[in-house]
């Protein structure tokens, strides 16, 4: 009887109302005991049977008999409890619940098993007092399996817990007036009052589309999902909270229908390319608008600079990346015209509306919430290389004979050729010996060039280790931290987020920092007015960001050209001994000293800040006035030390430039809405407002040559300085109103329109008007269908204009001064452009039909949409025959059109402990440029470098976005290649179309499985059809490094002895070529015409095999198809359920691993060791180029998630 | 009710402050960069033209056109392959031609226009020269459509048939000399050739018309006859102060010779670009003393592979287009085996003339052989030597004191001794004295014209290639006119099988952008196919223009043995 006094006394503890500290001690231990003991307990009790058989016995008596025949104890407080009661007993092989639950049906005795102990209470007590109790329950599906993971929360409060294994939740200290709420993924909340009861089982049903699903469209305007005539996707929360990617578009990435994302060239904080349905304007920009909160704001990036794989330039980001995912909460993608209508002159390219977190209303009090996380970049994909061959023209190992050579102890080497030297040369297996150029002055002075380098000895010519490239790049890694704050009462809530990312890139040195600071603070002042105010600071700073492009500035340049004999290591060793870029054969621009010395650094100040009240006038009236402005100061800096040997001509004296650019964008709308049922079937809404954006870029920036002082980098040093400004204004002015009715709340209709100003058109042409149309029907609501086939179902069609405006200053012409003159005197130019006096905007007119079906109780779900456009009065920069004495004429003429299907399919194969689901999206643009201006039939989008080998990216008549035009292999009518006579391959003599960047589908598959805690996603993207033009794959052909240029090359010079020898032939000899290429050899009759063809036998060298492709501009080898199929995102992420926190001062803890970007299930380009993700910017066409990229990579990442 | 007026005054004030304000929209979509027609000033656009087309662009006898004058020789066989070339169609149509018309029409239709004359006959004798390069490399062009106003402008201009064009050229020139008005201001300084000399200006017109109607004698004997009718001698450059050529200047590197530039890059791994045997030649069969001012010598040696042997010593050897320097031809004319461009070409700052003196007299006597003038060929003829080798003489007097710095970077990385040592040699090796030009004016047969008219042509000819380096565009004009000098063209596989462009291919975009027009004139010149580099046009009339070099491509199947 020890053990029940002991009992005693504890429930005369908890019974003590004045020892609620001490009471709360003891439930956690109790609790926490019962936590770590949980499974056992579970099985304990339910694996233990008891027989049973008493009569006219007291309560008492059957707990001590229970007691006595199993491991159970009991607790309770004799003086609440009516132990007395006589009761009987029967049971055979029963659990103790069935027994308990018998035992005290219909009296005021709950009990509570924890472990082996079993707690009796009096509920009559609580429900009495006021004071906070313990609930209890099960949660269970429709088909009555038990929900593990359901949230039960109490209202208003971040109080909670999730239920187990079995479904079960133990919530205490429950006031007694509280409401729980239930909430599971995929199953309708439920809220229950907990007016006195201990114990609440629930029952939670599927989700069937929620009639008050609240969907954010144009200018923040909320409405219901089903009320709406056109496609939106919404990607909410869970998918943005744990997947660490710096730029939020990233997350769309494989999730949305019709919108393709890929990152650009410039590796960590580059800009992303987001098209949404194709492109739409052949000659601006197609990116998406981005609105947040209700406010557009810059997406500055190197959009416009379609210059093609030449372009050496730095990728600043831009500026949608600068948005800190942890503040954004969700994020809607306005794919059509209709749904962007109200956006008027920007709508054209969709809009991407982001909602940012603001702390949630109805007093919670604070809540903290943490996230830290760690990514680490590891390189996937690099060039492929051959090890095999090293420098020279002539197979032999040496390159001409113009350099001459060494004699080391009597015995004479050649060196190689001087300058960058190709890949053509001999076998790299030893057998000979060259002069090695790598070392350093003996005395250890620093060298000036090679020429001060001595020459002492001859060494194998081998090959470098396969893996020298590799080496050269680190390991990225990503450290982010986030804690943001929540305060809030009835009136008024604050959120305050800090957070700081900062990315060290695979490339040496790269840095990227970002820090923001988020405040968002709302407060309704009265029924009438209420105020909103969101501020968000961003500082983001680039440090030796890569430069891209075909150029020898960019580090993979030198990388991919380097021959294979050249020893990086030795660069990487000179470089660190003299700080001096020298530039050795094979080495155009040592690497290292580029990535250490060559500098570029970059600041940026942004302020995106928004503030907006509401009056309330009636229920039904209110307006809003609003004011959003985005601020940002940037400042880029490229320092080039002086450097004799330097490859830029501007910089052997040193070289800096510097540039401030002040971008400020202002909108300002007020919008009046009204929203009234005026009879039982009909409700009406509708707004009016006007708005005005002002948008204004002032830059600055010198370039600087020549130092005084060597090496001081401030403008005042530099002998040579050529300053240049500019400004970039423009200002728009709007009215809009939307008017929606709505019947029996299953059909609805929905008119827009908005009419802009704007200063960058023409005088007669700055007002245009943007209407739509767009209607929807719920069919489920209307005909009643069965609920449980047809959950939900609803039809849309709409119609609508959108434009896309223009870029500012088209519409005069004038002349520009230079930077420079000629010795004192000025230069200047006339414009080489025809402007046009009359610009109208480009307008895209589109028609948009979707279903959208929820079956079996949501278990499989399908929306379909078929949309229809096009743009017309393309505003072109038309070029012109040179020899009207003008470049271009700005022009509006011309039509895209974009027709295509999107599909999204949803299925739960498996739902209950474990879950599974799948959603699958499909898109299929189909786009065709219509016109141009009726004459011409090609529009030159993007030119590459004037390389002839490497094409260029054209609009033309008839056929989807971005043909690749470049020349073609010239083949005989079977089609096998043509080879000359030198045994070569020859090119058409007239350009023709190569293939076509735009890609023929895009898709993704995203899994998602969870048991209990713990769940997986797996996501897949895919991009089928579409070309790109390599410009890594032409350097390497041309250079002589890819792996695929060891075919046909001979794999000896010359005969030595013991070789094989052929009559005739004698060591020392040259062997004979081994490469003859596939195709044939014209014949020709006396006076030239081709008269049939024969086997080409020819054997070249392997230059001639390889390199003449290249050298001789052969386009069509350079054109690689760009499919792929990416494993984009594996994230596994466990949830700690809370009860096992509750000692800790915490709510939640999320734990999450993440990778992206692990593979590529297919990837054409493989072979070649490159990513098809590379484009070098986010213009129209650059998604047709790779443009010595940095090298893909693969991601790994680990978050933790606390909430307190 | 009260509402619903409270409502009616919101919409109405929505829809005020939402109507547009639009005033200001025309100065804010006027770039603050933008120079309207009413402020600029011409002088700008006529220097940065001068500049670029002189200097920037100017030439240096080492380009691919060089190749087509028998000046140099590439390192690739580029100058014969079949592509287009537009280098000089762009930088006519979107530069030089587009500004200097501007100033033209701004010159015209300004209030001040009465005071703008001068401006405006500059402006047209440049654009003459301008266009007549264009003009000798492509044919038919656009002219009298291109560069109008851009309220005028044609965009898909037709092209215009030489003869007519040239016609025009020579009506520009007179009208342009004409209205030259010496009480009216000229360019000054912005003009960067004569510094605003309205007499020199007046002879570089009417030695452009010269040199133009020698250009067409073949095609049109009377119109070229007439156009030097009127010519007298003194209304000609005929000396070095009236030259047309403007020297580097050091402000930007793109004002500097740039061969030197290249030379501050690469330094001793420069590639200094083979003389070709045609230039090489003309000089050492008649023991020129510019031989040694222009060319190296080649002191060539193999290194000790397997087969290959030393050879110690070729002298001067040129270079002949599309000859062996590969493997598989036994390096017949590899890069250690011919002539470079010396040092003295390496210099800093050279001169960039588009009409010296020489020339003047050379095509005098030349004009005087062909029977267009009365004169004495004989005496025009060696004046013209005269000039060249006074012209020389002061090229390699200008480089004395820049080559130590040349030097110095050919030589980077050797001791001073050394490089001291070279310069010395060098210094002596290069220089031509007054003595070695008259005893070369006074003994060498060159100096005198013999034989038939066709050998004394090809003797001017041969001559004014030489005096005319570094001009190679005028170099190929007189080799496709008189086939002269004759060039040796080498065996290597060539898409022309060997045979000297005789024009370049219309720009491809213009068959794409202005393809009607291209269509028109692409008939006229024979239809598809062409419109190639072997076409002939209007003035290249010569009956006999394809001249046989006497010799012929050396090649080796085996490599050199020692001697």
């Amino acid at each position: 009887m020890k053990k029940k006094r002991m009992c005693d006394a504890q429930v005369e503890i908890i019974g003590s109302e004045q020892k609620i500290g001490l009471k709360m001690r003891l439930t956690l231990l109790l609790l926490w005991m019962g936590l770590l003991n949980l499974m056992a307990s579970e099985s304990y009790s339910q694996l233990t049977t008891l027989t049973i058989t008493l009569k006219n016995v007291t309560v008492e008596h059957v707990l001590a008999n229970i007691e006595d025949n199993s491991e159970f104890n009991f607790v309770y407080n004799r003086e609440v409890i009516d132990l007395d009661r006589k009761v009987n007993v029967n049971y055979k092989d029963a659990k103790v619940n069935d027994i308990l639950d018998d035992l005290f049906k219909n009296t005021n005795v709950s009990y509570r098993l924890i472990d082996r102990t079993i707690v009796l209470s009096a509920v009559s007590e609580k429900v009495v007092s006021k004071e906070p109790r313990t609930i209890s329950g099960r949660v269970a599906d429709s088909s009555g399996l038990p929900l593990p993971g359901v949230s039960v929360v109490i209202k208003g409060t971040t109080t909670g817990t999730v239920t187990d294994v079995e479904g079960r939740y133990t919530l205490t200290n429950i006031p007694a007036d509280a409401t729980l709420v239930f909430s599971f993924v995929g199953m309708k909340s439920q809220e229950v009052e907990v007016t006195g009861k201990t114990v609440i089982h629930i029952t939670l049903e599927e989700e069937t589309i929620d009639v008050k699903e609240v969907v954010v469209t144009a200018l923040g305007i909320q409405r219901e999902a089903k009320a709406l005539g056109f496609s939106a996707q919404r990607i909410g929360e869970d998918d943005l909270s744990a997947s660490r990617e710096s730029s939020v578009t990233n997350y769309l990435t494989g999730k949305v229908a019709g919108v393709q994302i890929s990152k650009t060239a410039g590796g960590a904080g580059s800009s992303t390319n987001v098209v949404i349905r194709g492109k739409n304007s052949i000659a601006g920009s197609n990116q998406p608008l981005y609105v947040v909160d209700g406010v557009p704001i810059i997406n500055y990036s190197n959009d416009h600079r379609a210059s093609g794989v030449a372009s050496a330039d730095i990728d600043y980001g831009d500026g949608i990346g600068d948005l800190n995912p942890q503040d954004v909460e969700s994020m809607n993608v306005l794919k059509g015209p209709a749904a962007t209508a109200l956006y008027g002159s920007r709508g054209a390219n969709g809009v991407i509306l982001i909602t940012t977190k603001s702390g949630e209303k109805g007093g919670k009090g604070l809540g903290i919430e943490v996230n830290s996380g760690v990514t680490f970049e590891e390189l996937y994909l690099i060039p492929n290389f051959q090890n095999q061959f090293g420098s020279g023209y002539d197979d032999e190992g040496y390159a001409n004979y113009s350099w001459g050579g060494f004699t080391f102890d009597g015995i004479y080497y050649n060196w190689p050729e001087n300058g960058q030297l190709d890949s053509w040369g001999g076998p790299l297996d030893g057998s000979i010996k060259i002069p090695s150029w790598w070392t350093l002055p003996e005395d250890g002075s620093v060298p000036g060039s090679v020429w001060d380098c001595p020459i002492t000895e001859a060494v194998p010519y081998v090959a470098q280790p396969r893996n020298n490239v590799r080496n050269f790049f680190n390991t990225g890694v990503t450290f982010s931290n986030n804690i943001a704050l929540t305060s809030s009462n009835e009136k008024s809530s604050l959120r305050l987020s800090l957070g700081s990312i900062s990315t060290d890139g695979i490339v040496p040195n790269h840095e990227i920092g970002k820090k923001t600071v988020s405040i968002s603070a709302t407060t309704k002042v009265n029924k009438i007015l209420s105020f909103d105010a969101k501020v968000n600071y961003i500082r983001t700073e680039g440090d030796q960001r890569p430069r891209t492009g075909y150029d020898a500035s960019n580090p993979m340049y030198n990388l991919i050209s380097m021959s294979r004999n050249t020893p990086l290591d030795f660069a990487k060793y000179q470089y660190e001994k003299t700080k001096v870029n020298i530039r050795y054969p094979g080495i155009n621009y040592n690497p290292y000293y580029m990535v250490n010395e060559i500098k570029n650094n970059d600041f940026k100040d942004r302020v995106v800040g928004l503030t907006s009240a509401t009056l309330q006038f009636t229920d039904w009236l209110s307006i809003m006035g609003r004011v959003g402005v985005d601020f940002y100061s940037q400042s880029k800096e490229t320092r080039w030390p002086q450097d004799p040997e330097s490859r830029n001509a501007g910089s052997r004296k040193g070289q800096m430039t510097q540039t401030l650019d002040r971008t400020r964008d202002v909108n300002a709308d007020v919008i009046l809405t009204a929203d009234k049922k005026i009879s039982e079937s009909f409700r009406l809404n509708g707004v009016l407002g006007a708005g005005i954006r002002s948008y204004r870029s002032d830059w600055m920036s010198w370039g600087a040559r020549e130092f005084k002082a060597k090496d001081v980098y401030d403008i005042s040093n530099f002998v040579d300085i050529r300053p240049d400004a500019g400004l970039y204004e423009k200002e728009m002015q709007s009215v809009f109103f939307t008017g929606q009715v709505a019947y029996k709340d299953y059909l609805f209709l929905d008119v827009t329109g908005r009419n802009d100003w704007s200063s960058a058109l023409g005088l007669k042409d700055q007002s245009f008007f943007y209407p739509s149309v767009s209607s929807s029907f719920v069919f489920t609501e209307a005909f009643h269908l069965n609920r449980d086939v047809f959950s939900f179902a609803k039809i849309r069609a709409s119609w609508a204009q959108v434009g896309n405006d223009s870029e500012p200053y088209l519409t005069r012409s004038g002349y520009s001064l230079y930077a420079t003159g000629f010795d004192g005197l000025p230069y200047a130019t006339m414009s080489g452009t025809i402007p046009l006096l009359d610009l109208k905007n480009e307008l895209t007119e589109s028609v948009e039909f979707g279903l959208d079906m929820r079956l079996f109780s949501n278990r499989l779900s399908v929306d379909l949409t078929y949309y229809n456009g096009k743009t017309k009065n393309q505003i072109l920069s038309l070029p012109v025959s040179d020899a009207s004495g003008y470049s271009s004429k700005v022009i509006n003429a011309g039509e895209i059109k974009n027709s295509g299907i999107e599909a999204t399919l949803g299925i739960t194969p498996i739902a209950g402990k474990f879950r599974w689901s799948m959603n699958f999206n499909y898109a299929a643009n189909h786009s065709e440029v219509a016109v141009l201006d009726g004459k011409i039939q090609t529009y030159l989008i993007i030119s590459n470098a004037g390389e002839p080998a490497l094409s260029d990216i054209h609009a033309q008549v008839g056929a989807p976005y971005g043909n690749i035009i470049g020349y073609a292999y010239k083949r005989a009518p079977d089609g096998q290649k043509i080879v000359s006579a030198a045994g070569r391959y020859v090119r058409e003599s007239e350009t023709s179309v190569l293939g076509n960047i735009t890609p023929d589908w895009i898709g993704g598959l995203n899994n998602t499985f969870s048991y209990k805690g713990l769940s997986m996603n797996v996501l897949l993207d895919f991009v089928q059809g579409g070309n790109m033009v390599s410009a890594t794959k032409y350097e390497m052909t041309r250079k002589g490094t890819g792996a695929w240029t060891v075919e046909g090359r001979r794999p000896k010079a010359r005969y030595t002895e013991g070789d094989h020898i052929p009559a005739g032939a004698a060591v020392g000899d040259p062997m004979p070529y081994t490469g003859v290429l596939d195709g044939v050899v014209e014949l020709k009759d006396g006076s030239g015409n081709v008269v049939g063809y024969e086997k080409n036998t020819k054997a070249v060298p392997g230059m001639t095999y390889w390199a003449n492709r290249a050298w001789d501009g052969i386009g069509e080898e350079f054109v690689e198809d760009g499919s792929y199929i990416a494993l984009r995102e594996v994230m596994l992420s466990y949830r700690i359920p809370p009860s096992w926190l509750k000692r800790l001062p915490v709510t939640g803890v999320t734990l999450t691993a993440i990778g992206r970007n692990l593979a590529y299930l297919q990837n054409k380009m493989d072979y070649l060791g490159l990513s098809p993700e590379s484009a070098p910017n986010t213009s129209g066409g650059a998604s047709g180029i790779e443009a010595l990229a940095v090298p893909s990579t693969r991601t790994y990442g680990f978050n933790v998630k606390i909430t307190f | 009710m009260k509402t619903s007026i409270k409502i009616q005054l919101l919409i109405s004030w929505i829809l005020l402050i939402g109507s547009a304000c639009t005033d200001d929209f025309e100065r804010m979509n006027t770039s603050r960069r933008l120079i309207t027609e009413d402020l600029i000033d011409v002088n700008m656009l006529f220097t940065q033209v001068l500049a670029r087309a002189v200097v920037e662009n100017g030439e240096t006898g080492f380009g691919t056109t060089g190749n087509w004058a028998g000046m140099s020789v590439s390192g690739s066989n580029r100058p014969f392959e079949t592509g287009e070339a537009p280098g000089v169609w762009t930088s006519t149509y979107g530069n030089y031609a587009r500004n200097l018309s501007n100033i033209i029409y701004l010159c015209s239709t300004r209030e001040n226009a009465v005071d703008l004359v001068n401006k405006k006959a500059i402006a047209r004798i440049m654009r003459v020269w301008v266009f007549a390069r264009c003009t000798d490399t492509y044919g038919d062009i656009p002219y009298f459509e291109s560069c109008l106003p851009p309220h005028e402008a044609v965009t898909t201009p037709k092209y215009d048939l030489q003869k007519d064009i040239y016609g025009d050229f020579f009506k520009e020139l007179r009208e342009a000399v004409a209205e030259i008005d010496p009480s009216k201001p000229s360019f000054g300084n912005a003009d960067i050739l004569y510094k605003g000399n309205l007499d020199q200006w007046k002879k570089f017109g009417n030695s452009l018309r010269l040199r133009l109607a020698l250009r067409v004698r073949y095609a049109d004997p009377a119109m070229a006859g007439t156009q030097m009718a009127d010519l007298s001698e003194t209304d000609l450059i005929t000396s070095r102060g009236d030259d047309a050529s403007v020297y580097n200047v050091t402000d930007y590197p793109e004002h500097e010779s740039s061969r030197y530039v290249d030379l501050l890059a690469r330094k001793a791994t420069v590639d200094k670009a083979p003389v070709a045997k045609t230039f090489l030649d003309i000089l050492k069969k008649n023991n020129d003393p510019r031989l040694h001012v222009y060319a190296d010598t080649v002191t060539a040696w193999f290194p000790q592979t397997p087969g290959y042997e030393d050879i110690p010593y070729f002298g001067y050897r040129g270079r002949p287009l599309l000859s062996g320097d590969n493997p598989q031809e036994g390096y017949a004319y590899g890069d250690n085996t011919v002539s470079k461009w010396s040092d003295l070409l390496w210099v800093q700052i050279q001169e960039m003339p588009l009409y010296k003196a020489s020339e003047t007299y050379f095509n005098l006597a030349e004009a005087v052989l062909s029977g267009l003038k009365q004169g004495d060929a004989q005496a025009y003829y060696k004046k013209g030597i005269q000039l060249a080798l006074a012209h020389t003489k002061e090229l390699y007097e200008k480089a004395v004191p820049q080559l130590p710095a040349v030097v110095a970077l050919f030589k980077t990385g050797k001791p001073q001794s050394e490089i001291d040592t070279y310069l010395a040699g060098l210094l002596a090796e290069k220089e031509i004295t007054q003595a070695q030009i008259d005893y070369f004016l006074d003994h060498e047969p060159v100096v005198t014209l013999t034989g038939s008219n066709e050998q004394k042509l090809e003797q001017i000819i041969n001559q004014k290639i030489i005096a005319l380096f570094p001009m190679e565009h005028e170099g190929w004009c007189e080799h496709r006119r008189t086939g002269y000098p004759r060039i040796l063209v080498g065996v290597e596989e060539s898409p022309l099988n060997g045979h000297m462009p005789r024009r370049m291919p219309w720009p491809e975009t213009e068959q794409l952008i202005n393809a009607e027009q291209y269509q028109v004139a692409l008939e006229r010149i024979g239809g598809t196919g062409k419109d190639s580099r072997t076409t002939t046009f209007w003035w290249e009339a010569n009956p006999d223009p394809f001249k046989l070099h006497p010799e012929t491509v050396e090649t080796r199947t085996t490599p050199w043995v020692s001697q």
